[in-house]
């Protein structure tokens, strides 16, 4: 009767514990690459690739506000293909001023000297999407992260019990299992 | 058999999808709103709190974490209102960033008292201080907006807040700071 019943549950482990393992294996990838990125976010930008430029605008120092019309401005961007993303310019102070440019990229001019520095803002494919994932914006992403997660316990669950044996639970398994709990749980109360 | 399950499936992917796409929210009235500059907002938020308004600037700057909060700009960076994304409204599009984007939602006022500062207080003492920004630094942006771009740390920033709480409590009668945001409803880019 017992052995009956641990037999079922064993054949029904495997094939929830496989179902579940293939539904999920897109987002299983997705949360693992997107965490590994986030783990290292002060060295890997997930959204973006940043690169600067500088350059200099020529003309007699310090270079006057008034001069920089939306024009001349436009004529600034050009080289960098960027006069079609003009949304505004601003001076943040007297010496200074600031291009916003739609994409997120943006340039900045030092009035004093004439230097500027262009900052090419770029998507990152795949990797800015997935990482959006992770942080769970959409309502509906949130309800299917959900219900990943109660799967995640469901498949350890059924994988903990579907080998028997000495590779199973009461053997080396078991072992791994105790290992896998003791590091998180040293993390916890030792650092 | 088989083709039932497809059929289920390619339902609830249809069901699933079709409400993510687009970034606006059906409007709950007809009624037709001014688009105001965030100059102007900010001019006249004290009457217009709790009110629905429309405002469009620049968006300086994302959240980074979550994608929820965005700071629009008006004239210049001390002319910035804070806008924030409902659970519903999902993160905000990374293309909103240094582009012009038109909000519609209530606006909100924040209040800085004696009250706050103690728990913030408290909170930094514990350790249990709510952090934002890149490594928890705190948001510039967000600084600039309160008028805090010279304040390096937590410390001065109470410091801050409170020498401001008591100028205004003198000339105006008022203990507290007011701050602005809109709960966005439905925004596009322009």
């Amino acid at each position: 009767m017992f052995g009956n019943f641990k037999k079922q549950l064993r054949k029904w482990s495997r094939t929830i514990h496989r179902d579940l393992s293939f539904f999920f294996s897109g987002v299983i990838i997705i949360y693992a690459i997107s965490g590994f990125v986030l783990n290292h976010k002060n060295k890997i930008n997930p959204d973006y690739t940043i690169k600067t430029f500088d350059f200099n605008v020529a003309g007699n120092y310090p270079l006057l506000k008034d001069d920089f019309t939306k024009d001349r401005v436009l004529t600034i961007l050009e080289p960098y293909n960027e006069s079609g993303n003009y949304t505004k310019h601003y001076f943040p102070n007297d010496n200074s001023m600031k291009v916003f440019l739609k994409g997120g990229s943006s340039l900045a001019i030092d009035l004093t000297d004439g230097s500027g520095i262009y900052e090419r803002v770029r998507r990152r494919p795949i990797i800015s999407q997935m990482s959006r994932l992770h942080y769970n914006s959409y309502k509906w992403w949130i309800i299917f992260s959900d219900i990943f997660a109660f799967a995640l316990i469901i498949i350890t669950l059924t994988g903990l019990v579907m080998t028997r044996g000495k590779k199973g639970l009461l053997g080396r398994g078991g072992i791994e299992l105790i290992i896998g709990i003791l590091i998180p749980l040293g993390f916890i109360f030792f650092c | 058999m088989k083709k039932q399950h497809l059929l289920l499936l390619a339902f609830i992917s249809l069901m699933a999808f079709s409400s993510c796409t687009g970034n606006k929210k059906t409007a709950d009235s007809d009624v037709e709103q001014t688009t105001l500059s965030v100059d102007d907002l900010l001019a006249t938020a004290e009457q217009e709190t709790d009110k629905v308004v429309e405002v469009e600037g620049v968006c300086t700057h994302i959240c980074s974490h979550g994608g929820k909060k965005l700071f629009l700009m008006g004239s210049d960076d001390s002319k910035t209102i804070r806008v924030e994304s409902s659970d519903a409204l999902g993160a905000f599009k990374s293309e909103c960033a240094n582009a012009m984007v038109l909000v519609k939602g209530k606006l909100k006022e924040e209040r800085i008292d004696e009250a706050y500062l103690m728990k913030l207080e408290n909170e930094l003492a514990e350790g249990t201080a709510k952090e934002h920004g890149e490594d928890g630094e705190g948001c510039e942006t967000e600084q600039k907006a309160q008028g805090q771009d010279s304040v390096s740390n937590e410390a001065e920033r109470i410091k801050n807040f409170r020498a401001r709480i008591a100028e205004r409590n003198e000339t105006e009668g008022k203990n507290y700071l007011s701050f602005y945001y809109i709960e966005a409803d439905e925004y596009s880019i322009l």
